[in-house]
């Protein structure tokens, strides 16, 4: 009798906790990495009697979360690379909203320069077009520069998240670290009972880290979790957590290094993260950011280097010789904080089509140099030579010149172009200093009787050019002497037909067959104010196949970086929303094992509200029984 | 599959807002009217569309240009023409000098007018244009190119120099002509030969320019024709070989006929008269007038020297019509580059509207599968909407 209502108390208290905890699952249906919990129930072990194994009702034996490691290491997986690339398509959008209008970019301002310069060869001595071409030359100028400075604001931005990345995933970290040391704790007291709400928040913790990272987990048999980040990094291990920090690399180049702070000493992840928006970030500024700036500064340095070197090839309105239009900034070189020699090094742009849109590391192995591209890896060809101690170095477009002493392992990291557009700037307002004309002017004398003519009479280096009218006469078909104004002969020679006559800088080549008598003037067109033949080169320097070993023109390199930009930004976005379906499905997954349903609860919840009507009806029974026996007994003793 | 359900709300949600997302790219489509509105919508559209607008931009310079080297070689011909009418006035002036009723003062007041005109031809060599450049001056447009030099010859100041337009990617045109090309260099005499009537001689023998009859036969040389007596002359080189001889005969139009030429004498000339034809060589044709101007001045009464001045007249008027030639050649080569112009300028607009349709293909928005897209997208959305309001009111809750 005494174990029936044993029995029944037994099952109202089961029923009790099995409630509380549906009502614990309801109430934390919205908390985010809360796992449904389960009351398990036992029955108790029958009494061994005469009767044989009647129960002795039922206990509760814990109670469990729904948790399956395996999905939540998925949706941690799938978390961190869905951040990453979200992360990657949020910023390539705004590099690709820079370059959203097609009629104002730098492609249509290129092609309206080299208008601007055409308009000046229709009518080369007017001012008004030389100051037009002035203007479309600072505005070329102005639109480098704030695509650039929009670049580097994209930088500070890129720079000021990594460091508040790094003092999230320091702090959550440090968090798992102390839950750890809690949950150990609580799992060895000696009750045998999971510290579910720990467990779940630590759970949640590591997925909010993997927004962060990517991770990696293994658990341990004292029941912590080591979490590793990188390519296998210790964040933490045990209670023990390192610290993730952002600071200035060794060449101070404006981009962090993240470094993780660990009992063993500094390790650099900078190039080993990957995932979460920290990867993210880190992958656009590897992948658009540094390539972006520099590709800008290869177009502004292709851009004046061009325009100057046509501009000094002719002659200004007032018969100079043209000078430099444009000014741009040089390579910049960074030597190593942990370089030991005392080698200082310098470069300079040689060569336009060898010249890339990668920064480069000067690496010395203590006998050779050696140049590799940061981001790929790849080693270039670098010819080296050596005079009184200064070492020259040749190779990617730059002349790299080397003096004083460097030890094994000083390294340098060469910026070709990043600094190129921020030094731009127009290096003269003087419209007159637009050289629209070419040095020379040629005629032949009237009296001629062969068939000679002067094809081409150039000034292949102005520097070189000794000013003046000269006079070609030919004595014989096959001999010549030049003469100067003054009828001095400057230089005489045998005339081979195709050969060009060289002499005072300048360069003749000739057509056709010279008589005996005839003779040619080669004038200095100081005063060829009507003469348009350089700006007609001029203006179609944005189209010379100068970039890419000769293969691509300046117009060409800025429309396919336009190009290259939107098709990372449309990758990196179809990648989100692909991997926004990985996520989805991850989610569900881990959701249909350790989410809260309602319509379930609801149904636990009358399932064991019966029973334990059920069992409170079971005291009342038992009760009835006991006054039954009672009754049984007074009418016993009356009778 | 168990649902949970806050993963039931967040996957509803999670689809509303995709749908929002792409309800709202569509709309910015249909508002800006295009279908790339940034790099990554399209990027080898894109680049296309770099290419074709700068394409577009080149062509609308290279009708520019055009249109500019239009206005300064119509500027070169209307000049061309003026002087072209000068010199038939002077050519004309010259018929009337070449008759033996003119006295010596009739032949200054010829002379008179002949200097003008030339002065107006020195005018027209000059000319400038509306930014005060000199149309003949080659690449020297600040510098006067046709200047009276010390020693009264007029020299040209300018250079070779011949500015080019850019027309298209293959073709440029001259777009002036240096003055040397124009009014200086004129071949001498009928442009082979020079003919002169000895200033001593004493007859009324005329010589005309003269004329080649065999190209292949003629040798540059320097020729004298002597007259033994009126009736006989020879033809000597300047070897002093005789390279032919014969009767002079005056009524049967006096031809003379050597080494491929031929050269016509009137009148009655005096033993020992001499003639001479040398090879052309090259004159301005202001030296030209200056020299007839000269001969008109100075030409006396007697008949010698009246002959005399009927020689150096129908030479003046070959070397005039070279002058004429000369013009001619240059104002038909100027009429043709404007006409190459035009023709270019009607084929780069076609070129342009083509570019232009491109253009139109590559960016703008097919409104009608923008708009269908559009009320696609709105319907999705709007049942997604519907149906989670009806989802979030099934719970079990609300029948205990």
């Amino acid at each position: 009798m005494s174990d029936l209502l044993s029995t029944s108390v037994s099952g109202l208290l089961a029923f009790q906790s099995a409630l509380e905890t549906i009502s614990n699952n309801i109430s934390n249906v919205n908390t985010p990495g809360y796992d449904e919990e389960t009351t398990n129930l036992v029955s108790n072990p029958a009494t061994t009697g005469t009767e044989g194994g009647i129960g002795n009702g039922v206990s509760v034996s814990g109670v469990t979360r729904s948790y399956n490691q395996f999905l939540a290491q998925q949706t941690n997986s799938a978390t961190a690379s869905y951040n990453q690339l979200n992360t990657l398509a949020t910023m390539a959008a705004q590099v690709d909203n820079m370059f959203s209008d097609s009629t104002t970019g730098l492609s249509a301002t290129l092609q309206s320069f080299s208008s601007a310069v055409q308009t000046l060869a229709n009518s080369p001595s007017s001012t008004s077009s030389r100051q037009a071409v002035l203007s479309s030359l600072q505005g070329l100028i102005s639109q480098f520069q704030s695509y650039d400075s929009s670049l580097s604001q994209l930088q500070s931005q890129v720079n000021g998240q990594v460091s508040s990345e790094a003092s999230a995933i320091t702090s959550l970290g440090q968090q798992i670290a102390s839950l750890n040391q809690q949950i150990t704790a609580a799992e060895n007291n000696g009750t045998g009972q999971a510290p579910n709400q720990l467990l779940d928040q630590r759970d949640n913790l590591i997925n909010q880290l993997s927004q962060d990272v990517g991770v990696n987990t293994v658990t341990q048999s004292d029941g912590s979790v080591n979490v590793f980040i990188g390519n296998g990094q210790p964040l933490v291990v045990g209670a023990n957590a390192a610290t993730v920090t952002a600071g200035p690399d060794a060449f101070d180049s404006g981009q962090l290094q993240l470094s993780l702070q660990t009992a063993s000493g500094n390790i650099d992840i900078t190039n080993s993260i990957s995932g979460g928006t920290l990867g993210g970030l880190l992958q656009f500024q590897q992948q658009m950011l540094t390539p972006g700036v520099n590709a800008l500064g290869q177009a502004a340095v292709t851009l004046t280097n061009l325009v100057n070197a046509q501009n000094q090839a002719g002659l200004t309105l007032s018969g100079g010789i043209g000078q430099a239009l444009l000014a741009v900034g040089g390579p910049q070189v960074l030597p190593s904080s942990l370089n030991t020699g005392s080698a200082t090094v310098s470069a300079t742009i040689s060569d336009l089509s060898g010249l890339s849109t990668s920064n480069y590391y000067l690496d010395y192995n203590g006998s050779t140099w050696s140049l590799i591209d940061t981001a790929s890896g790849a080693s270039s060809t670098l010819s080296s030579s050596t005079n009184g101690g200064v070492t020259t170095l040749s190779g990617a477009g730059m002349t790299i010149t080397v003096n004083g002493a460097a030890n094994a392992g000083d390294q340098f990291l060469i910026e070709p172009t990043a600094n190129a557009v921020a030094g731009m700037s127009l290096l003269s307002s003087d419209p007159t200093q637009i050289a629209a004309a070419a040095p020379l002017v040629t005629s032949a004398a009237a009296s001629n009787s062969g068939s000679a003519s002067i094809e081409d009479a150039a000034v292949p280096d102005t520097s070189a050019w000794t000013r003046g009218d000269y006079q070609l006469s030919f004595s014989s078909p096959s001999s010549y002497a030049i003469t100067d104004a003054s009828g001095n002969t400057v230089a005489s020679g045998s005339y081979t037909a195709g050969v060009p006559i060289v002499f005072n800088g300048i360069e003749l080549t000739l057509t056709g067959t010279p008589a005996a008598g005839d003779s040619f003037a080669i004038d200095d067109n100081a005063g060829g104010v009507g003469d348009n033949r350089n700006a007609l080169l001029l203006a179609n320097v944005i189209n010379q196949q100068v970039l890419d070993g000769g293969t691509a023109s300046l117009s060409q390199a800025v429309q396919s970086y336009v190009g290259t930009v939107g098709t990372q930004t449309s990758q990196a976005q179809n990648g989100a929303t692909a991997q926004q379906s990985v996520l989805n499905s991850a989610q569900s997954s881990e959701q249909s094992v350790s989410g809260v349903n309602l319509d379930q609860e609801a149904a636990n919840m009358l399932q064991y509200e019966q029973a334990y009507q059920a069992a409170a009806q079971l005291i009342q029974t038992s009760n009835t029984l006991f006054s039954s026996l009672l009754s049984a007994v007074d009418s016993t003793a009356a009778g | 599959m168990r649902i949970s359900t806050s993963m039931m709300n967040e996957s509803a949600l999670n689809g509303i807002l995709q749908d929002e997302s792409a309800l709202s790219n569509t709309q910015n489509e249909l508002s800006t009217g295009l279908s790339i509105n940034s790099p990554s919508d399209n990027p080898v559209g894109e680049v296309q569309l770099l290419q074709l607008t700068n394409t577009e931009t080149q062509y609308q310079q290279y009708v520019s240009n055009g249109q500019a080297a239009s206005t300064a070689l119509n500027l070169e011909q209307s000049a061309l023409t003026s002087a072209t009418s000068t010199l038939q006035s002077i050519q004309s002036l010259l018929v009337q000098a070449n008759s033996s009723s003119n006295n010596s003062s009739d032949l200054r007041s010829i002379a008179a007018q002949v200097q003008q005109l030339e002065q107006q031809l020195l005018g027209v060599a000059n000319s400038q244009n509306a930014s005060g450049g000199y149309l003949f001056a080659g690449y020297s447009e600040n510098t006067q190119p046709f200047v009276r030099g010390s020693s009264g010859a007029v020299v040209y100041m300018g250079d070779s120099g011949a500015p080019s337009a850019t027309l298209d990617g293959a073709t440029s045109v001259q777009t002036g002509d240096p003055g040397s090309a124009v009014f200086m260099n004129v071949p001498t005499g009928n442009g082979t030969f020079t003919t002169a009537a000895n200033t001593s001689n004493s007859g009324s023998g005329v010589i005309d320019a003269g004329s080649v009859t065999n190209p292949s036969q003629w040798v540059p040389d320097q020729y004298t024709i002597t007259f033994t007596d009126p009736t006989d002359y020879q033809v000597t080189n300047s070897a002093g070989a005789v390279v032919a001889s014969g009767t002079y005969d005056s009524n049967s139009g006096g031809e003379i006929s050597f080494d491929g030429v031929e050269v016509g004498i009137s009148g009655a000339p005096a033993a020992g008269d001499t003639f001479t034809i040398a090879p052309s060589g090259q004159q301005s044709v202001f030296d030209s007038l200056d020299s007839v101007v000269n001969a008109l001045n100075s030409a006396g009464g007697d008949s010698a020297s009246s002959a005399q001045l009927s020689s150096t007249l129908a030479e003046a008027q070959a070397q005039l019509s070279q002058a004429l030639g000369q013009i001619s050649t240059v104002t038909t080569s100027v009429g043709s580059r404007i006409s190459l112009i035009g023709s270019i300028n009607t084929e780069l607009t076609s070129q342009t509207t083509t570019v232009q349709t491109q253009i139109s293909d590559l960016d703008s928005l097919n409104y009608a599968a923008a708009t269908s897209q559009y009320s696609e997208q709105y319907t999705a959305l709007e049942a997604a909407e519907q149906s989670y309001a009806q989802l979030a009111q099934l719970s079990l809750f609300k029948y205990l």
